[in-house]
């Protein structure tokens, strides 16, 4: 998709060049509003809460590159917990652990009082949780780096260290340990050793005190995964599920042994839909030719394009001679008391033309006119408020009838733009004389050198704005180029159709809007509404997961309904074990689902699946997991080589 | 010839700005041979202030000057409402005025190359190098009323005013340094009406209420 460029906006030169806006930007921020919205449907603002204050430690540097993907997955069903929930990092396995604070995506050090503090704050009254009488402390492990058993243990022994430090007691206490496992197959030999290592600790035999949890990245089906992304959803959504008012669930996770899960994810796909409308957004304010359009100087239309009338006069500065100078004309009463250098009575003489008054009154008829301009020129001369109404309204009209291409050229001609206030055609003076007054005072008016300045200036300004807002723009457009395409052509097509349905209703109000940002800050926040109202235009785009999958799918005839393909992604082949293990696992003490209670898929769901299964409302309607805890016995991963 | 600011120097000097009883003209000391620049300005506005550079060290007059250049032997507007004139060392007998209801004030001038250096002039008790000319005016108001009737013997009112001026007023004048108030009106008028009126026996107001001339310059005192 190509990204052109844009219509003027108004104002002069508050593009702070440095500074920039991206596509990235934009699609992010189309996320997190659905998120929030989403949030504020169904009529519950929360799924369900953690029951226990709990703290996450990640033992060494790789592990704490978990951290925010660990917390933020948290946040997503807890986001009331944002100043609740603790996380702190363990630099490396040791007797006297040094801790690293993790706090708002920063990192920093920290003293052992510091943590005690932390873990003080755990309990603090003011927090949210609904029970005190245990912490919940999470460990979470990247094995990557782990190449013996000593390792592990020495690691093992660190977090015994880390409660001795911290003078916690085991009774006040429940803990789970997720241990990342990289499998690839360079770490063969360490992985065999880690596995005949981890099966010590199976079925409670040299640890009693917690469950592990063995999360590989080689999974059931031998697929290998690059990164943990998923790990980590795996362990916030463990984190969750073992944080619960419901015994039983927490019973069974914080059981000790060795598991590991079965587990998938599926979500509605927010950030292709936000690529799709960002983009359809950003090609439609851009126009055509807006940018590399060149103006015609020789163009007979240009004078009439810069708001002269036919009389070589501003219409702009006409409609104020109208409203401000017209009205303080002498009515025809006092005209009929000028002097006169005659007695010779010749009625009425104020239908009279001007040159012939004129004679009559000698020149007193001009000066009184000439009197009025000036009187108004002094005012404007003085009246700062007035001289910027004029600018900007003019800036405005040169907005709506330049290309930004052609705003840029104008400044090139800038002498002959001068020359055109000058061109004004004096009135015949044959003409009625109130009539010739009004085209006069405008003549004296559009032609006033310093008037015209003010104009001409105002043309400047907007070809120079014009200039940074080009480059502005062509910046985030030039982002687009930075974005993976989306390939799913049936959700490129259904939104782009979306986005131009909106668009043909509110498209030209929108842009009317867009020519008025004068700053970065402005045309980010003219952008984030734009999207906000795309959003509201039409109820796919806060639809939940299921909703939006049926609206889009139902326009393929060929595909499978809405529900089978959900039920299709969850279940079956696509819910792989994230361990290889001998022979089988046979327990699988939990079968859960999280999704936001309410929705039509979580009534499909309970239809369709296990009675047993546990369901975790986690109040975000826009995804859905299915995860299955299975314990690991010895027997599962003892192997006999790399002992 | 470009025109510079110079502060008061003893040696170039112009003061003692006056009007001949005799000649009518101005008249004024100088040191012998000595060219000097005589300005019109509005009534009581001498033109020392517009020579007086400002904080950026540039003079109004000076810039006017170079922009609109004065000349020997008549006036030349530099700058609205103000005229300035040369009178080289030569000229004798005085200068003649450009109009009353004004002031001038007189500058020493230095001519070196095409450059004249125009010099600050300085006050001592009534020694001054400028003089107020002000005008008195005599305006006459008058009912117009012909006779009718078979034998003429009846005079009727024509609904016309006469307005007489007893001198015109000359170069410097403004539109509407006169006028006069008629009903809720103020009426300017052009220095054109009054040289009419002063030629022609008078000008025609067609009203029957009651018209009041006055001034607006301090320079024209209306009697």
């Amino acid at each position: 998709m190509m990204c052109a460029t844009s219509v003027p906006p108004l104002k002069a030169g508050r593009f702070n060049m440095s500074a920039e806006i991206t596509t990235a930007e934009l699609i992010e921020y189309y996320a997190r509003r659905l998120e929030s919205i989403d949030r504020d449907s169904l009529g519950a603002v929360h799924g369900k809460e953690p029951y226990f204050p709990m703290l996450v430690l990640f033992l060494g540097e790789e592990s704490m590159k978990g951290y925010e993907s660990i917390s933020r997955n948290l946040l997503l069903a807890w986001p009331q917990f944002r100043e609740e929930l603790k996380f702190i990092g363990v630099k490396s396995p040791s007797e006297s652990p040094e801790f690293v604070k993790l706090e708002h995506g920063q990192q920093s050090p920290m003293t052992t009082d510091e943590v005690a503090k932390v873990l003080d704050e755990l309990d603090d009254a003011r927090n949210h949780f609904k029970d005190y009488t245990s912490d919940l402390l999470y460990y979470v492990l990247d094995a990557t780096s782990i190449q013996t058993a000593e390792d592990l243990h020495a690691w093992i022994s660190t977090i015994e260290a880390v409660k001795d430090e911290l003078d916690i007691y085991e009774n006040d206490i429940m803990q789970m340990l997720f241990v990342l496992f990289d499998e690839g197959k360079r770490r063969r030999r360490q992985s065999r050793r880690i596995r005949n290592a981890m099966s010590e600790y199976c079925e409670g035999g040299a640890n009693e005190r917690y469950r592990m949890f063995l999360l590989s990245n080689r999974l059931s089906t031998s697929k290998l995964l690059h990164g943990w992304d998923s790990h980590y959803r795996i362990c916030a959504s463990l984190m969750a599920l073992s944080n619960n008012d419901d015994t039983n669930i927490a019973d069974t996770l914080f059981h000790d042994g060795v598991a590991t899960v079965s587990y998938v994810h599926d979500e509605k796909p927010v950030n292709d839909i936000g690529q799709v409308v960002v983009r359809s957004l950003v090609d439609y304010l851009g126009g055509d030719d807006e940018i590399s359009y060149v103006l015609d100087f020789e163009d007979m239309s240009l004078a009439q394009r810069l708001g002269f009338n036919d009389h070589g006069t501003l219409s702009l500065l006409d409609d104020y001679v109208e409203k401000q100078l017209v009205p303080l004309l002498p009515t025809p009463e006092q005209i009929n008391l000028f002097p006169r250098w005659t007695s010779d009575d010749f009625g009425d003489i104020s239908g009279y033309a001007a040159d012939d008054l004129d004679n009559l009154t000698m020149g007193t008829w001009s000066a009184v006119l000439e009197g009025l301009v000036n009187g108004i020129l002094e005012r404007v001369r003085t009246d700062g408020m007035r001289r910027k109404q004029w600018s900007d309204e003019y800036k405005r009209m040169l907005s709506e009838e330049f290309k930004v291409g052609e705003l840029v050229s104008l400044a090139l001609h800038s002498d002959d733009i001068r020359k055109m206030f000058r061109n004004a055609s004096e009135p015949t003076a044959t003409g009625n004389v109130l009539e010739y007054a009004k085209r006069k005072m405008r003549v004296l008016l559009s032609s006033n050198k310093e008037i015209a300045e003010l104009f001409a200036d105002a043309i400047d300004d907007q070809a120079r704005y014009s200039n940074e807002f080009r480059e502005v723009w062509k910046e985030l457009c030039r982002s687009t180029l930075e974005l993976h395409e989306v390939h799913d052509t049936n959700l490129v097509a259904f939104y782009q159709g979306k986005v131009r349905n909106y668009l043909d209703r509110h498209g030209f109000e929108l842009k009317r809007s867009f020519r008025d940002v004068s700053s970065l800050d402005e045309l980010r926040k003219f952008l984030f509404d734009a999207i906000d109202d795309i959003i509201q235009s039409d109820p796919v785009f806060t639809a939940s997961y299921e909703d939006e999958q049926e609206s889009r799918l139902s326009r393929d005839v060929h595909a499978q309904t809405a529900q089978q393909y959900i039920r299709q992604k969850l279940t079956g082949e696509n819910l792989e074990t994230y361990l290889q293990v001998n022979l089988s696992l046979n327990s699988t003490p939990l079968k859960s689902v999280l999704l936001k209670e309410g929705t039509k898929l979580s009534e499909n769901l309970k239809h369709d699946l296990s009675p047993s299964t546990y369901y975790y409302d986690t109040g975000y309607g826009n995804a859905v997991e299915v995860l299955n805890v299975h314990d690991v016995l010895s027997q599962n991963i003892l192997t006999d080589e790399g002992r | 010839m470009r025109f510079e600011y110079a502060p008061y120097d003893g040696v170039f000097y112009a003061t003692n700005l006056h009007r001949d009883s005799r000649t009518r003209k101005l008249a004024w000391e100088h040191p012998a041979g000595m060219e000097t620049l005589v300005v019109q300005t509005p009534f009581g506005t001498p033109a020392m202030g517009l020579l007086d550079p400002d904080e950026s060290g540039s003079s109004a007059l000076v810039s006017a000057c170079n922009q609109n250049e004065p000349v020997v032997g008549s006036y030349t507007e530099v700058m609205e409402g103000v005229y300035a004139r040369i009178v080289p060392a030569t000229e004798i007998g005085g200068c003649p005025l450009n109009g009353e209801a004004c002031t001038y004030t007189v500058f020493a001038l230095q001519r070196l190359g095409d450059t004249y250096k125009v010099f600050e002039s300085r006050t001592k008790g009534m020694i001054r190098a400028w003089q107020d000319i002000p005008v008195e005016i005599h305006v006459q108001l008058q009912k117009v009323t012909r006779v009718q009737g078979r034998f003429r013997k009846q005079t009727v009112d024509t609904g016309f005013w006469r307005m007489s001026f007893s001198r015109s007023v000359g170069e410097g004048y403004t539109t509407g340094d006169l006028y006069y108030r008629v009903g809720n009106i103020e009426v300017p008028l052009t220095q054109d009406a009054i040289d009419y009126a002063v030629g022609h026996d008078g000008i025609y107001v067609k009203t029957d209420k009651r018209i009041e001339v006055l001034s607006r310059n301090a320079g024209i005192r209306l009697v």
